[in-house]
């Protein structure tokens, strides 16, 4: 192989197969601009770069003809010498800097400037790095290949994140379409005397929190929400493993607490050790005017037997989680749900944002809350009332998924959106 | 999540503060490993200065009985208070773990 005239470069030691770039590597590809008025330098560089395997050069002789090469050539990467006639290689920095297309890429000054102040100065016009002359072609080399590959990772990074971000959004959307949509919900308070307001907001993208209604052939409807620990992706693959175990018709039970032990038995033998969901579900006898309900460890959620005379309560939510222990049986409690009756579902979020002891609701306040604002208004839009609420309280989002639904049994010919109490009484 | 630890005898004490959360996860499982090797036949977790506890750390706890279970000790949660009193009895876990005052 011929050697490389000296002029102005240090001696080096021969192509070190560590540094030739291959034409399978990409950096061999990359786009090199090389900027120096002196052409014995511009075709030394060249030299250098084209014997360790870069196959990408352009050469400009000042600061003015690189800055028309890089706009129309777009070089991946610019070495520059500083003083130069027309424009220096402080001006072309400052202008390459100055254009949102360059503002990342590389720029090497090869400068025979020793004093910090001024080695401060070419940092300052936007330089990336320095490199002293005499040039020393394996550190030329060396950093050239230092910032290309910089340069790369960046962009795979964000070229993965751009795909992971589609994906996530994806997941999200599938994600979404197991909650009941608008037009179910709207079927639903067609076929039953109810009115239902729900928020789902997952922490993450996705969640581990899942609820939905299920109408019952004998005219009653069941309501659930479940809430897996956990957050994030793991958590919403769980919800799907629960939502197509619910639908393919071996874990059907009628009765709240029959359902949950067949759902109990399921997620004990997918779940691994330390994974479990907290669950709650009534069924809803709209002829009988009552409503049976189970909790699996959730907390106290919230029932009013009519919402003209009687406030809000909690009732209580103790139970196994799902997927703890395989024989877990549940409880079931009975209670009146004439029409003006109403259910509000929560998962732990709510009452936990910001970190306890400093949360803006305890089961105990959010029923004090709903008895003073929620009474006397559309009860779809309780969810949403109560979300503003903790926003304005905790300034902070939720680090857990965030479900709420309200459900109310609408006297059966009044249309029902409104359930104010007649004598106003509520609050 | 702050963690004390110190083996006394056959007692290991893992003093518990702050709040346990999913990102925990990593410093929990080297702390059941560490159980694990100390040869210790029982863990007390002292949780009277944790504030707060979220259902990962709740699993982890399950993961702790586990582990307890095939390497031969035992654990017990000792003084829980306030959040995370209310969350273990909520999900029945003094059922399946030893809980004392």
């Amino acid at each position: 192989m011929s050697q490389v005239p000296e002029a102005g470069v240090a001696s080096a030691v021969g192509n070190s197969p560590n540094y030739r770039v291959t034409s399978s590597n990409r950096v061999a590809d990359a786009r090199i601009l090389v900027v120096d008025d002196s052409p014995l330098m511009l075709t030394v560089i060249a030299r250098h770069l084209r014997n360790y395997g870069f196959t990408n050069i352009s050469e400009a002789a000042d600061g003015r003809e690189a800055l028309a090469i890089a706009l129309e050539w777009r070089p991946d990467i610019v070495l520059t010498d500083l003083i130069m006639p027309n424009m220096d290689g402080f001006e072309l920095c400052q202008r390459l800097r100055g254009n949102a297309s360059f503002k990342d890429i590389p720029i090497l000054v090869l400068t025979g400037m020793d004093k910090s102040d001024d080695r401060s100065a070419v940092f300052s016009a936007g330089a990336t790095d320095l490199i002293t002359k005499p040039i020393d072609r394996l550190e030329l080399i060396g950093r050239i290949r230092v910032h290309l590959d910089h340069l790369y990772l960046i962009k795979r990074l964000s070229e993965f994140q751009k795909n992971m971000d589609q994906e996530l959004r994806l997941a999200r959307s599938m994600q979404e379409s197991l909650l009941p949509s608008k037009a179910v919900i709207a079927e639903i308070e067609a076929a039953y005397p109810v009115a239902i307001g729900s928020h789902y907001e997952a922490s993450q993208g996705l969640g581990g929190d899942l609820w939905g209604l299920v109408p019952l052939e004998n005219g009653k409807l069941k309501v659930f929400s479940a809430d897996f620990s956990g957050h994030g992706v793991g958590s919403a693959l769980n919800t799907f493993r629960l939502h197509t175990f619910m639908s393919n018709g071996t874990g059907q039970a009628e009765s709240p607490a029959a359902w949950m032990a067949q759902l109990n038995e399921y997620l004990c033998s997918v779940l691994p050790i330390g994974q479990f969901a907290t669950m709650f579900c009534a069924v809803i006898d709209f002829d009988a005017g009552e409503v049976v309900h189970a909790s699996a460890g959730v907390p106290s959620q919230l029932l009013s037997g009519s919402a003209a005379h009687e406030p809000f309560h909690l009732i209580d939510g103790t139970g196994y989680p799902l997927g703890l222990i395989g024989d877990a049986t549940y409880e079931e409690e009975r209670s009146r749900f004439a029409p003006g009756s109403g259910l509000i579902m929560y998962s732990d979020a709510l009452i936990e944002t910001p970190d306890p002891p400093r949360q803006v609701f305890t089961p105990e306040g959010l029923a004090e809350f709903v008895n003073l604002k929620g009474r006397d208004m559309d009860c779809r839009l309780i969810p949403s009332e109560i979300v503003s609420y903790l926003q304005s309280k905790a300034k902070q989002k939720p680090d857990d998924d965030l479900t709420i639904i309200s459900l109310f049994h609408r006297a059966a010919n009044t249309g029902g959106d409104h359930l104010q109490p007649a004598d106003g009484e509520a609050s | 999540m702050k963690l004390n630890t110190s083996l006394d005898g056959n007692i290991f004490l893992a003093k518990l503060s702050d709040r346990m959360e999913f990102s925990d996860h990593t410093m929990f499982r080297t702390l059941i490993e560490d159980v694990s090797s100390s040869g210790a036949k029982k863990c007390v977790f002292d949780l009277s200065d944790l504030n707060s506890i979220d259902s990962s750390g709740l699993g982890m706890f399950m993961v702790a009985h586990d582990t307890a279970k095939t390497n031969g000790w035992s654990l017990c949660l000792k003084a829980p208070r306030g959040h995370v009193k209310t969350l273990l009895e909520l999900g029945k876990f003094d059922k399946i773990l030893e809980i004392v005052e």
